[in-house]
C-alpha cells in the first residue's frame, strides 16, 4: 500500500530543472483557453469597441485583488490585480459590468462613457460569505463557530521581511511573537497561539500546516500565499486532536482564477539597519574604568596604566598601543542591502487553473569585507517556486498538483562575531594595522576579527513540496456527498559545512631595533595564513509521506443546512533525524465533524478527532478529542432587527466553544513508553598501572503509562458591527486547563537511583486571556480610510508540577507561579559605607565591601542565602501583544501603517554583556553609571555595583532584580506609501497596472531597554540584531 | 460519466485501502533488540563493564582538584587536622567556619559538598541489578559469578556503611525498584541498618569464591574478601560509639530516636568490634597483607599510604585511584604559588599531634627561637610521620636536592627579604602545607595518587580502640599501638595510661597516623567530641630576624562554629522536600 504513493521517487533529487520543466510546462499546456470546451463561442473578438481600466477597493480603501469583473451577457472577464486594478475590453458604453467577490455585494456598473472607473466594493449585507480555511475545509465565515483569525496574504507582503513568520506579527489577535535575531537565513520569529499552556513554552509551539500537511512555512515566498488562519480554540483544532493543543496554523497558497493569463511581476530593493546596537566604553574610558577597577580591588599595586598612557588613549597618538576601537563601526557596514523578485503567472478557464510563481531572495550581512580569500558576511539566497493547478475534469470531478519547492544558501561567519565583540576590549587592540590582524599583548587584547579570518559556515538547503487530489462529487448516489483523497510528498535536504583554517596574526611590541635605545614597534607574526580545511560536512535529510481520504457531504433543506466530514490521514517521516533514526515517525488520524445550522442564524458543530501517536504504548496510543460548539446571530432575529435597528447594531454573533484536545510532543523524545538502551559510560580505573575501564550505564526505565497532555479549552466571543458595518468590534474570551503535562518526575526518591523516563503526565498548568479587535472604516469625500487594531492578553499558572515543593519557603517553589517566571534576588540598592554593611544581614556569608550590592532578606532570618530568592519579574515571553493599524487612499495614493507591541515580558541581563573587562569582557557605555567611592553625588544615582577584575566571587551578578529590565516595546512595524500609475501612460508600456511603493519595517521602537533591541532576549550573547527595513518596490501586472 | 465512475472507484478504493491498515501496524514501535538489560547479561564481556561502572563514585578518598569534596577541601580542614585557604570564598569548609553551612552546601553538590547522597543509591542499584542478574550470564565460569556477587554484596556493605556513618539509619532498598509503587521506603531504624551492613559483610566473608586479594594487579582498585572483613571491624568500631551506643541521642529526636542512636547502651558491641578487628588481622596477615615495615623508619609510612602493591605496600586492604598522570598541582594541599589550592593546609593543632622520636613533646607555649641558619629547629626530632606529612619552613622540598628547601617565613623588617613561599605572598596563608601524597612528586610534573581507602594499620587502631573500651587498658591494646608506631620509629606506648588516658591516646593517635584520609571528622563525631571542632585552630608565625634565627610565635587563627545537631549530614532540603515521607535529621 504505502509503496504505491512512493509515486515520485525522483523527488528526492529535487533540481531546479525539474521545476523549469514544470514551469514550462504549465505555460505551455494551458495558455488560456485551450482547455476551453464551451464550445459555442461567439466571435467577441471582433466585437470590441472599447477598453475600461479601473481599479477595485473595499470599504476600507483597501485593493481588492482577484475580484472578477465580467461584461454581462458575454463571455469577457477578467480579473483584478494585487493593487485592485483591472483592464476589460467591452462592447461599448452600454455594455454592464458586473463585479463579483466573496463576502462582497455583487456591484453592476453600466460603462456609459467612463473609460475609467474607481468601484468601490461594500460587503454583502451578511459580510460574511467570505470563506474562512479551517481544519481540512474551509467555512463561509458567517458559520464559523470556532476561534480562527485570518490573515490575507495582500497583508503579509506588505512587509518587507525575509521570513514569513516575521510577517503575520502584529497582524492576528491571539497570537504572541517573539523575533530573537535578525540573521539572515536565521531570523525565525517564534509564534505561541494564545501564549504557553504547557510547563515549557518549547514544547508549546503551535501546529503548522501548509496545503493541508504538516510544514514548516518560515520559509515560504509571501507572495504565493493566499492566506494564514490561526486556530486558537478547540473547537477548530479538535480535528488535529492529539496535536491540537497548542493551536494550528494554516497556510494556503494561491490557486489561479479563470481569466487570462495574467503576469505578476514584483520586486523590491531594500537597505537594512540594525534598530539598535549596545554601546561600549570608548577606549580612554575603558582604560580609565578598568584603572578604576585595579584599583577598587587592591589599592597598593601598581596601575596599569599611568597618566601619560591613559592621555595616550584619550588623543590617539598611538593608535596602535594606544587603541580605541569601535568594534561594532569597525566591523559593521552603516546598511546591508537585501531585495526581493517574484513573478508569477495565474488564470485559467472553466477547465484548468493555474498559479506559478517564481521568487527570489537576497539579503547581505552587516559585516565589512575583511577577508580576501572568500565572504566574510553573512548571506542568504532563496529561490522559490511552486505550481498550483486546478483541473475540472469533469463538472463533478476535480483533481489538483500543488507544488512548491524552495531552494536557499546561507554562509555565515565561522563563530559568532558578537560573542567575539563582547569579549573583545576597545583598547585591546586597533583591530587591522597595515593589513594585519593585530593583538597586544595585554590582558584582554582579544581582537573580535578572529572570527572573520578563522573561517565560515555555509548551509544549502532544499525542500519540495507536493500535493496531488483527487475531489469527486457523488451527487449520483446522493446530492451533497462527495469524496476525496490527497497525497502528499515532501522531500527536505539541508547540507551545512564549516570552513576552517588557521590566520597568521600579529602581536605589536615595542623592541629597540636599531640599537638607539629608544624602543621602536615592531609587528611579530605568529601563525600562518593556512588554506581552508575540507570542510566539516554534514547533512540532514527528511522524506514525508501523507495520506488523506474524506467523505463530505453538505446539504440544504429549507432553511436547514447539514453538513458532515469523515476523514482518515496518515503520516510518516523518514530519516527525521530524532531517536529511533531507523523507524519513521508516524501519525494515524481519524476525523469527524457534524454542522448544522438553521437559516445561518442558529449554528452548532460537533468536532472530534481520533489520533494516534507513535509516542505512546498501544493501549493509550489513541485518544478521541471532541468539541462542541454554537453560534446565535442575534441580528438575525427580527426582533433584535425591530429592536435596535440596522444603524446602530449591525450585527452581532455569539459563539461559544468547548472541547478537548491534546499534545504527544515533548522535545524531540519519541516512544515514552519505551526502555532506552545501556550506553556506554561510567567506569573506573583499575590497575597497579591504572587503567581506566569503561562502564555501560543503564538506560532509562520505560514509562507503560504514558500518554497525551489533554487540554480542556473553552472559549466566549462576540463579534458586532455597528453602524452599518462601519464599526467593528470582536471580543474573545479564553480559558484553558492542561492536565497530564508531559514532563519529567522530580520528586522521586534518591534511593531509587534509576533512570526514570522524562516523560510523565503528572503536570498541570491553566492558561486564560483575552482578545479584543476593534476597527473602523469610513469615508472622507472620495478618500476611505481605516483603523483596527488587536489586543491579546494570555496568562498561565501552573497548577502543579512534580517539584519538590519548598513549604519553608514558599516563594521559590514554580507551582503557582507562571512558566518560565524568573527567580532571584531583590536588589535593594548598594553598600555605601562598612557601617552600611555591617548593620546588614550577611550576605551569602561573604565578605562585602562599599559599592556591593545589598539584597533583601526575604526569609528575615537574619543572613540572605539562597532562600532569598523569589519571582522577580515578567517571563521572558510576552504575555501582551498587540497591532494597531490604520490607511487612508487618496486618488492614486494608498497609505498604511502597522503599529505592534509586547508587554509584560522581561530580560535577564547575561553575564556575557555584564562583567567589564572580564575574561567575557568589553565594558557597555552604561557601566560609567557605576558606584565608585569618588562620586560627587554620593552614588545617589549608581546603577551598576563597583567595579572590579575580580569575578571570583559573583555576589554582584547574581541573578536579581537588579539585572532584570522590562523589555515590553511599541514599534512601528510597517508602513507603506503606494501610487498608482495612469491608465494611459500604462497602455503604452503593455502593463494593466502598475504601482510603486515605498515601505518600512520596524522603523521607530519605543522600550525602556535603551541598550539593546528588546526582543534580543539571549542577551547574554547577545545576537544578530533586529533589522530596520527601507524597502522601495514596483509591482507591474501584464 | 465515464471519468466520475473512474474517479469514484479511485476514491472508494483508496479510502478502503487507508481505513483496511492496520493502525497497530502503521504506528510503529522499536523493534525489541536495542541493547538492554538482557543484551547486558547475555555476555559476560558486558556484564563486566556493569561491575566496572560500579566503582565510578569511589575514586573520591583523596580530595583533589580533579575530584573534589569541600570546595576543593579535604574533609580534614574542618576538623582540626587542618584548614583550608580562608580567603576564597567559595570553598565549602569557610561556610563551616561560620556555621552558616546548609544541606544544599553539604550533601547535594558533587563539588560543593562533604557527601553526594545521591551517588550511594546509583551504586546500590547498580550492585543489586549485577548481583541479581550475574546468574544470566552464559559464559562465565561459576567461580567468577560467585566473585562478582561477593563483590556486590562488599559494596552494599561499603555504601550503607558509608551513609550509616553520615546520616545514621536510611532506607534500605533490597532490589533494584522500576514500579513507582515500590518507591516510597522509610528510614530504617538505625540498628536495622547496621545489621543489614554486617549481614552483607558476613555474606561476602562466607563467599568462597571471593578472593582475599585481587589475583592480579590489574584488579588493583576492586574490593576484596580483606576489604569485607575490615569494613565489619570498622562498622562496629562505629556501632559501639558514644554516637550511636546510646539510650540518649546527642540530640532528642522524639518518636525517631531509633533513626539517630540504638536507643540503648550496649557495651558488648565493643566486644563485638575487638573480636572484628582481631579477625580482619588475622585473616589478612594469614593471605598476604601485612603491616609495611621493611622499608625504614622514615618511609615505611609513605610506603603504607602512598605507594602500590608492587613497589612495597603490603597493607592497603582498599585503594582508589581518581586520575592518571594528574597535574601535580591539583593536590589541593600546595601552596598556591607552587601551583596548588591551599586548599587543606596542616594546622598548628595538628602538629602539636606528634611526639618527637624520644617520646617528649614540643613546647609551643613560648616563642621558639631557632639558632642562626636552622630554621628547622623546632621540627627536627618529631615523628617520622610528621615529616612525611607536612612541609613546613625550611624542609627540604626536593629531597634529592638539598639546595631547594621551603621558606615560609617574613622579614622582621625591610632589611630582611620574605620567604619565596611566605605568608606575604598571601598564597599559603598559613605556616604549613600538606605533604602526604607528594612525597617523590616534588619535582615532577605529574602525578597519579593511590587513595587509600582503607589500611591494615587501621585494623590495629580498631583493636587497641575496641579493647581498651571493652577490656580495659590491657597488653593487647597497648601491642597494637606499638605495631603502628615502632614501625615509624616511634617508642611503643607507655603502659602505665590508663583506659581514659589511653583513650586519648588511641584518638591522637588515629589522627596522625590517618592523617588526611578522611577518618578525623568521622572520629571526633562518632566519639561524641564535637567541641574539638570549635578550635581554637592554631597557626604559628615564622619570622626571619636579622641574625638569621627564626621565630616561632604560635597565634590563634579563628574559632569555629560547631552545633550539636551537626552531629549528623542533614538528608539534601530537596530530598525531603520531595514530600515522600524522608524524615530528615534533627535541628536541620
Amino acid at each position: 500500500m504505502r509503496k504505491k504513493f512512493t509515486f515520485l521517487p525522483f523527488c528526492d533529487l529535487i533540481s531546479m530543472r525539474m521545476m523549469v520543466f514544470l514551469l514550462a510546462f504549465c505555460l505551455q499546456a494551458f495558455p488560456g483557453r485551450a482547455f476551453d470546451d464551451v464550445g459555442s463561442v461567439v466571435d467577441w473578438e471582433t466585437a470590441i469597441r472599447m477598453t475600461i481600466n479601473g481599479r477595485l477597493i473595499n470599504e476600507r480603501g483597501e485593493p481588492l485583488s482577484g475580484c472578477t469583473i465580467s461584461e454581462k451577457g458575454t463571455q469577457r472577464t477578467t480579473q483584478s490585480a494585487v493593487d485592485g486594478s483591472f483592464s476589460i475590453d467591452v462592447a461599448g458604453p452600454a455594455s454592464t459590468l458586473i463585479v463579483s467577490y466573496i463576502g462582497y455585494e455583487t456591484l453592476e456598473v453600466k460603462v456609459g462613457n467612463l473609460s475609467n472607473l474607481n468601484l468601490t466594493l461594500v460587503p454583502s449585507a451578511s459580510n460574511m460569505d467570505q470563506v474562512v480555511v479551517v481544519g481540512y475545509a474551509s467555512q463561509k465565515k458567517a458559520t464559523v463557530t470556532g476561534a480562527i483569525s485570518t490573515v490575507k496574504g495582500a497583508d503579509l507582503i506588505k512587509s518587507p521581511v525575509p521570513n514569513l513568520t516575521s510577517a503575520v506579527v502584529g497582524r492576528v489577535p491571539g497570537l504572541l511573537t517573539q523575533q530573537r535575531s535578525g540573521q539572515p537565513g536565521n531570523d525565525e520569529t517564534t509564534l505561541r497561539i494564545r501564549g504557553i499552556g504547557t510547563l515549557d513554552n518549547s514544547n508549546a509551539a503551535p501546529l503548522v500546516l501548509v496545503d493541508g500537511v504538516e510544514r514548516p512555512f518560515s520559509r515560504i515566498d509571501p507572495s504565493e500565499v493566499e492566506s494564514i488562519s490561526v486556530l486558537k480554540d478547540a473547537a477548530s483544532t479538535a480535528v488535529y486532536g492529539i496535536r491540537g493543543a497548542n493551536g494550528v496554523i494554516l497556510v494556503t497558497t494561491l490557486k489561479g482564477k479563470e481569466g487570462p493569463a495574467k503576469v505578476n511581476y514584483s520586486g523590491n530593493y531594500a537597505l537594512q539597519v540594525p534598530t539598535r546596537l549596545p554601546e561600549f566604553l570608548n577606549g580612554y574610558d575603558f582604560s580609565t574604568l578598568q584603572l578604576e577597577a585595579q584599583l577598587n580591588d587592591n589599592p597598593t599595586v601598581t596601575p596599569m596604566f599611568n597618566k601619560e598612557e591613559l592621555q595616550k588613549f584619550k588623543d590617539g597618538s598611538d593608535p596602535l598601543f594606544y587603541p580605541d576601537i569601535d568594534w561594532l563601526g569597525f566591523m559593521m557596514n552603516d546598511y546591508a542591502p537585501q531585495q526581493q523578485h517574484n513573478v508569477n503567472i495565474s488564470g485559467g478557464t472553466s477547465v484548468a487553473k493555474y498559479f506559478v510563481s517564481l521568487g527570489y531572495l537576497n539579503q547581505e550581512g552587516l559585516w565589512k569585507q575583511f577577508v580576501k580569500e572568500y565572504n566574510n558576511n553573512d548571506l542568504y539566497n532563496r529561490f522559490n517556486f511552486r505550481s498550483n493547478l486546478d483541473l475540472d475534469i469533469s463538472k463533478s470531478t476535480k483533481a489538483n498538483i500543488q507544488l512548491g519547492g524552495v531552494t536557499s544558501n546561507r554562509s555565515s561567519p565561522g563563530g559568532s562575531p558578537f560573542v567575539d565583540i563582547l569579549a573583545a576590549a576597545t583598547n585591546g587592540t586597533p583591530g587591522m594595522w597595515d593589513g594585519k590582524v593585530i593583538t597586544l599583548a595585554r590582558a584582554n587584547g582579544r581582537n573580535a576579527l578572529g572570527t572573520f579570518f578563522d573561517g565560515f559556515d555555509r548551509y544549502s538547503n532544499n525542500i519540495l513540496n507536493l500535493n496531488v487530489g483527487l475531489n469527486q462529487k457523488f451527487d449520483f448516489i446522493t446530492k451533497g456527498l462527495a469524496g476525496r483523497v490527497k497525497g502528499a510528498y515532501d522531500s527536505e535536504y539541508g547540507q551545512s559545512r564549516s570552513f576552517s583554517r588557521s590566520f597568521a596574526r600579529y602581536s605589536a611590541e615595542k623592541i629597540d631595533v636599531n640599537g638607539d635605545g629608544v624602543p621602536d614597534p615592531i609587528l611579530r607574526q605568529s601563525g600562518e595564513d593556512g588554506v581552508l580545511n575540507d570542510p566539516s560536512e554534514s547533512f540532514t535529510r527528511s522524506k514525508r509521506v501523507y495520506l488523506e481520504a474524506a467523505i463530505e457531504y453538505n446539504n440544504t433543506f429549507g432553511k436547514h443546512n447539514v453538513g458532515g466530514l469523515l476523514l482518515y490521514t496518515q503520516r510518516k517521516q523518514f530519516y527525521h533525524g530524532l531517536s529511533y533514526p531507523g523507524i519513521p515517525l508516524g501519525y494515524q488520524d481519524y476525523v469527524s465533524r457534524l454542522t448544522y445550522n438553521y437559516a445561518q442564524k442558529y449554528l452548532i458543530e460537533f468536532n472530534m478527532g481520533r489520533n494516534g501517536s507513535e509516542n505512546f504504548p498501544e493501549n493509550s496510543r489513541f485518544g478521541w478529542f471532541p468539541a462542541v460548539s454554537g453560534g446565535w446571530v442575534v441580528t438575525s432575529e427580527p426582533l433584535v432587527k425591530k429592536l435596535i435597528g440596522d444603524d446602530f447594531l449591525s450585527y452581532l454573533k455569539l459563539r461559544a466553544s468547548y472541547g478537548v484536545v491534546g499534545n504527544d510532543r515533548m522535545g524531540s523524545l519519541r516512544f515514552m513508553y519505551f526502555p532506552s538502551e545501556y550506553l556506554s559510560g561510567g567506569g573506573a580505573i583499575f590497575g597497579e598501572d591504572p587503567v581506566s575501564r569503561a562502564g555501560y550505564v543503564e538506560g532509562k526505565l520505560g514509562n507503560p503509562n504514558v500518554t497525551w497532555e489533554k487540554a480542556v479549552k473553552q472559549n466566549y466571543a462576540a463579534e458586532l458591527r455597528f453602524f452599518k458595518n462601519r464599526l467593528t468590534l470582536n471580543l474573545d474570551y479564553f480559558m484553558e486547563q492542561r492536565s497530564n503535562i508531559l514532563t519529567a518526575r522530580r520528586t522521586v526518591p534518591s534511593h531509587v537511583a534509576a533512570v526514570l523516563q522524562d516523560a510523565y503526565n503528572i503536570g498541570s498548568v491553566e492558561n486564560g486571556g483575552y482578545e479584543i479587535e476593534l476597527g473602523w472604516s469610513d469615508k472622507i469625500g472620495k478618500s476611505n480610510y481605516w483603523v483596527r487594531g488587536n489586543y491579546s492578553f494570555a496568562r498561565n499558572k501552573i497548577l502543579f508540577m512534580d517539584e519538590a515543593y519548598n513549604s519553608q519557603y514558599p516563594l521559590l517553589n514554580q507551582t503557582g507561579q507562571r512558566v518560565g517566571e524568573v527567580f532571584g534576588y531583590t536588589f535593594m540598592g548598594f553598600f555605601n559605607s562598612q557601617d552600611d554593611i555591617n548593620k546588614w544581614p550577611r550576605q551569602f556569608n561573604m565578605n562585602q565591601r562599599p559599592g556591593d550590592v545589598k539584597y533583601a532578606d526575604i526569609t528575615g532570618d537574619g543572613i540572605v542565602d539562597v532562600n532569598d530568592r523569589s519571582p522577580i519579574m515578567n517571563p521572558s515571553f510576552p504575555e501582551i501583544n498587540y497591532g494597531f493599524s490604520g490607511g487612508f487612499s487618496i486618488k492614486k495614493f494608498d497609505f498604511s501603517f502597522l503599529f505592534q507591541g509586547a508587554a509584560n515580558m522581561s530580560m535577564s541581563f547575561g553575564f556575557n554583556a555584564l562583567l567589564p573587562f572580564s575574561a567575557f569582557g568589553s565594558a557597555m557605555g552604561f557601566i560609567k553609571d557605576r558606584w565608585y567611592a569618588a562620586s560627587p553625588d554620593n552614588n545617589a544615582n549608581a546603577k551598576i555595583p563597583r567595579l572590579t577584575l575580580n569575578y571570583a566571587d559573583l555576589t554582584n551578578y547574581y541573578n536579581s532584580s537588579l539585572w532584570i529590565r522590562d523589555a515590553s516595546y511599541l514599534r512601528l512595524r510597517n508602513v507603506q506609501v503606494s501610487y498608482h500609475l495612469d491608465a494611459a501612460f500604462l497602455k503604452k508600456i503593455g502593463a494593466n497596472s502598475m504601482n510603486i511603493f515605498a515601505s518600512g519595517q520596524n522603523l521607530f521602537t519605543w522600550d525602556s531597554l535603551k541598550f539593546i533591541d528588546p526582543e534580543n532576549v539571549a542577551s547574554g550573547s547577545m545576537s544578530y540584531p533586529q533589522l530596520k527595513v527601507f524597502n522601495f518596490g514596483i509591482n507591474l501586472q501584464f | 460519466m465515464k471519468i466520475n465512475i473512474f474517479s469514484s472507484l479511485a476514491i472508494l478504493s483508496v479510502a478502503f485501502l487507508l481505513g483496511s491498515t492496520s493502525c497497530r501496524k502503521y504506528l510503529e514501535m522499536p523493534a525489541q533488540t536495542s541493547f538492554n538489560e538482557d543484551s547486558v547479561f547475555a555476555r559476560y564481556q558486558n556484564a563486566e563493564r556493569l561491575l566496572f561502572d560500579l566503582y565510578q563514585f569511589q575514586g573520591r578518598a583523596l580530595a583533589t582538584a580533579l575530584n573534589s569534596k569541600m570546595g576543593l577541601s579535604s574533609v580534614s580542614t574542618i576538623t582540626d587536622e587542618a584548614i583550608c585557604f580562608t580567603a576564597q570564598n567559595g570553598y565549602t569548609s569557610n561556610n563551616v567556619y561560620a556555621g552558616s553551612v546548609n544541606s544544599t552546601w553539604f550533601t547535594v553538590n558533587g563539588t560543593n559538598g562533604e557527601d553526594v547522597y545521591d551517588n550511594h543509591w546509583k551504586t546500590i542499584r547498580k550492585a543489586l541489578i549485577l548481583k541479581d542478574n550475574i546468574d544470566r550470564v552464559p559464559d562465565a565460569p561459576a567461580d567468577v559469578k560467585g566473585r562478582i556477587k561477593g563483590e556486590c554484596a562488599a559494596m552494599l556493605a561499603l555504601e550503607y556503611f558509608e551513609m550509616f556513618k553520615r546520616y545514621g539509619g536510611v532506607p534500605i532498598v533490597k532490589k533494584a525498584l522500576n514500579d513507582a509503587e515500590d518507591f516510597i521506603i522509610p528510614r530504617a531504624p538505625l540498628d536495622s541498618v547496621y545489621r543489614h551492613i554486617i549481614s552483607l559483610c558476613d555474606e561476602a566473608i562466607a563467599n568462597p569464591n571471593f578472593p582475599a586479594k585481587v589475583p592480579d594487579e590489574k584488579e588493583f582498585g576492586r574490593l576484596t574478601k580483606a576489604f569485607a572483613y575490615g569494613l565489619k571491624a570498622r562498622t562496629m568500631l562505629y556501632a559501639a560509639s558514644p554516637l550511636f551506643n546510646t539510650d540518649k541521642a546527642y540530640q532528642d529526636f522524639g518518636a525517631n530516636n531509633k533513626l539517630i542512636c540504638f536507643m540503648k547502651y550496649d557495651r558488648n558491641l565493643w566486644a563485638d568490634a575487638a573480636k572484628a578487628a582481631r579477625e580482619a588481622i588475622t585473616y589478612c596477615e594469614q593471605n598476604g597483607y601485612g603491616i609495611v615495615k621493611s622499608f625504614g623508619p622514615t618511609k615505611n609510612y609513605k610506603v603504607a599510604c602512598e605507594d602500590i602493591p608492587k613497589a612495597g605496600n603490603t597493607e592497603v586492604m582498599f585503594g582508589t585511584f581518581q586520575g592518571i598522570n594528574q597535574s601535580r598541582n591539583y593536590w589541593t594541599g600546595r601552596g598556591t604559588n607552587m601551583g596548588g589550592f591551599a586548599a587543606t593546609e596542616p594546622t598548628q593543632n595538628h602538629v602539636e599531634k606528634y611526639q618527637n622520636t624520644d617520646g617528649t613533646t614540643v613546647n609551643w607555649n613560648t616563642t621558639i627561637t631557632t639558632p642562626a641558619n636552622d630554621p628547622t629547629f623546632p621540627y627536627k626530632k618529631l615523628d617520622p610521620r610528621f615529616h612525611l606529612s607536612v612541609a613546613y619552613n625550611g624542609c627540604l622540598w626536593v629531597t634529592t636536592n638539598p639546595t631547594y628547601s621551603l621558606e615560609i617565613y617574613d622579614g622582621v623588617d625591610a632589611s630582611v627579604a620574605n620567604g619565596r613561599n611566605g605568608p606575604i605572598s598571601a598564597r599559603t596563608q598559613f605556616a604549613y602545607f600538606a605533604r602526604k601524597w607528594l612525597n617523590g612528586f616534588e619535582s615532577t610534573g605529574v602525578w597519579t595518587p593511590m587513595s587509600p581507602y582503607m589500611r591494615l594499620a587501621e585494623m590495629y587502631l580498631i583493636l587497641a580502640e575496641a579493647s581498651n573500651e571493652a577490656n580495659g587498658p590491657r597488653e593487647e591494646a597497648f601491642a597494637a599501638l606499638d605495631v603502628i608506631r615502632t614501625r615509624s620509629g616511634m617508642p611503643t606506648v607507655s603502659r602505665s595510661l590508663d583506659q581514659n588516658g589511653l583513650r586519648k591516646f588511641i584518638e591522637n593517635e588515629r589522627s596522625i597516623e590517618l592523617y588526611l584520609e578522611n577518618h578525623r571528622y568521622f572520629d571526633v563525631k562518632r566519639l561524641l567530641i564535637g567541641d574539638v571542632f570549635k578550635g581554637p585552630i592554631y597557626d604559628v608565625k615564622v619570622v626571619k630576624q636579622k641574625n638569621a634565627t627564626f621565630t616561632y610565635t604560635k597565634y590563634k587563627y579563628h574559632d569555629r562554629a560547631w552545633f550539636v545537631h551537626w552531629y549528623l549530614h542533614p538528608f539534601p532540603y530537596n530530598e525531603v522536600n520531595k514530600g515522600y515521607g524522608l524524615i530528615q535529621n534533627p535541628g536541620w
